[in-house]
């Protein structure tokens, strides 16, 4: 279940690598699970959205916000 | 080929022939005279074209866009402050170097920064609602004491021996006194926006205000420059300074056509 998990959160590091460089996917992935209360790797599908949308608007001021909903999308995707 | 990767070896070749021209002065004064006053038009034409395609690439009209959209207003009324400068001087025969302030700085460059300066704090204050990292808090510190000296140094080396100028007209002490202090409200942004892109790396979503905030500090720099040098009347056609201005807009430009690509990418 773990590992499972574990790469849930790297997944989403995966996706926001490109645009954000490693070190900052990292970190904002770790960021926003903790404003959730959680740890990255307690990150489940049911969080994806919540996530998504604050990813979203960390991210707006960059990509405007169409853009970000895209990227916010691409995250929730994650899921399916 | 990428339109960034274009204005690169373009760039480079204006900056190039510009260092060629103010070097060995080919056809002398009237070229130099011509290539100084005609240059600062393209360059600042070449950003209004790289903020155009940035904006263009936003489609709703939020903080992100407001911002450019401001940066864009202020290059366009600094394009139109370098076209008049440049018709003054090449068809008028005005003798800019000892006439100031001309209608360049009523119309553009004056005006010019305020929404230049509101467009740079709106990505700082954008940036700060992100919840990214804004860095280690000693790089603040450290860098408002920075500003302090500099702003000190400008008072006295500057504001201070232009105050006490006989010669020089009130109205024109105003403007001298404008441009260094409304530059220090542009390059403290510029700084911030430079750091804060340093935090991310080589990520291809920071590029864009890494090049904004270059072409500012660049342009700022040159401004402080001039203020002096035109007050202490050793400010001509073929001046050095002019190179960190044209460097500034290309740099600006390369912000916007690096801003396009990022959203592109998306």
């Amino acid at each position: 279940m773990n590992n499972m998990t574990d790469s849930l959160a790297r997944r989403i590091e995966i996706v926001l690598t490109p645009l954000l460089g490693e070190l900052m996917a990292i970190t904002t992935v770790k960021l926003q699970c903790s404003k959730m209360g959680i740890k990255p790797e307690e990150l489940g599908y049911p969080d994806l959205p919540t996530l998504a949308k604050n990813i979203e608007r960390a991210v707006i001021i960059f990509l405007g916000s169409d853009k970000a909903k895209e990227l916010s999308q691409s995250i929730v995707r994650i899921n399916s | 080929m990428k339109k960034s990767k274009l204005l690169w070896i373009m760039g480079l070749v204006i900056i190039v022939i510009n260092l060629y021209v103010y070097i060995f002065k080919p056809g002398g004064d009237v070229v130099l005279k011509y290539f100084s006053d005609i240059l600062p038009v393209i360059c600042s034409f070449i950003t209004v074209l790289g903020l155009s395609a940035a904006l263009k690439s936003f489609k709703v009209f939020d903080q992100a866009k407001l911002s450019w959209f401001l940066l864009l207003i202020g290059i366009v009324l600094f394009f139109l402050g370098e076209t008049i400068y440049g018709v003054l001087e090449l068809v008028f025969k005005v003798d800019v170097a000892n006439v100031f302030p001309t209608y360049a700085d009523w119309i553009g460059w004056i005006p010019g920064y305020i929404p230049m300066i509101i467009g740079l704090w709106l990505l700082v204050n954008g940036y700060k609602k992100s919840g990214f990292s804004f860095g280690n808090p000693r790089t603040y510190v450290l860098a408002s004491i920075f500003f302090i000296l500099l702003a000190v140094a400008i008072i006295t080396t500057i504001l201070i021996p232009i105050a006490h100028d006989s010669e020089t007209s009130t109205i024109a002490k105003y403007v001298y006194f404008y441009y260094p202090i409304f530059d220090i409200f542009i390059i403290v942004p510029a700084v911030i926006l430079a750091y804060i892109t340093n935090l991310f790396g080589k990520a291809k979503i920071s590029l864009p205000w890494r090049y904004i905030a270059l072409g500012f500090i660049c342009m700022t720099i040159a401004d402080i420059l001039y203020s002096y040098l035109q007050w202490s009347s050793q400010y001509g056609s073929g001046n050095y300074t002019d190179l960190a201005w044209h460097a500034g807009y290309l740099f600006i430009a390369l912000g916007g056509l690096y801003q396009k690509e990022l959203i592109d990418s998306v």
